[in-house]
């Protein structure tokens, strides 16, 4: 599973919403801003909970995991 | 004994369900991302829903939105557990055929709720340019879209050809 765009970033679906979630308007209100934070909390504690147990289910998952770094932004996090 | 290899047969109709789930669930995809997108990026004309960018009140409802916020993301924790999803086949074999299916309507669904009683206010806390948001925007549905691609039909329990053609 390193093939495309798995091949830089661990999660591009995730950070493809991430992205279109951050920067779908350019105002940002108290409404916007805790839209955000629930769904960016929750994102990443989804990501964090699917990668613990991808390296139980797949043997290969953690050698992936060294090989691509980055989880949302390539060669960044 | 633990069973961990659980057989099913296509019926016609096992077949004749599952093509109709597919149409469902990607219509469905459809309009919700429509009403979605209406909420929380640049609204959309004729949609009756309300929506982040012209919300005309200052009247607060935080704990509602919130609870509706956490109410899809529970949809989606609790149908994707492991748990949930034996609990279902050691019941019903053929739930591992609908399982993805059933997910994506579900979804579908809990989001058109969470966009039909949404109640956001404006109250501006600041701004960026409208080519920042757009050039980002296109970023992440650059992602979106190479990810789908990449990923091909490993979401999808049995292969569409399959469904229809084999066996």
């Amino acid at each position: 599973m390193s093939d495309g765009i798995y091949g830089y970033i661990r999660h591009p679906l995730q950070a493809g919403v991430l992205f279109v979630l951050i920067f779908g308007y350019y105002t940002y209100t108290v409404d916007r801003l805790i839209f955000l934070g629930v769904n960016i909390l929750m994102i990443v504690v989804g990501v964090l909970m699917e990668e613990k147990r991808l390296c139980y289910l797949e043997k290969d998952y953690p050698l992936y995991m060294e090989k691509v770094k980055a989880r949302f932004i390539p060669f960044l996090i | 004994m633990k069973k961990d290899v659980y057989s099913i047969r296509l019926t016609p109709f096992h077949r004749i369900m599952v093509i109709t789930l597919i149409f469902t669930q990607y219509i469905l995809a459809l309009f919700s991302f429509v009403l979605f997108y209406n909420y929380f990026g640049f609204p959309i004309p004729f949609i009756p829903y309300p929506s982040l960018a012209n919300a005309r009140t200052t009247h607060t409802h935080y704990i509602r939105n919130i609870l509706l916020y956490l109410f899809f993301w529970a949809q989606h924790i609790i149908m994707a557990t492991l748990k949930y999803k034996l609990a279902w086949v050691t019941s019903c074999t053929y739930f591992a055929l609908y399982d993805r299916y059933i997910y994506n309507i579900m979804s579908g669904a809990c989001l058109w709720i969470m966009c039909a009683y949404l109640e956001p206010s404006y109250i501006l806390i600041f701004s960026i340019p409208m080519w920042v948001s757009l050039l980002f925007m296109a970023v992440g549905i650059f992602f979106l879209i190479a990810g789908s691609i990449s990923l091909g039909s490993v979401m999808m329990p049995i292969p569409f050809d399959k469904i229809v053609n084999d066996d």
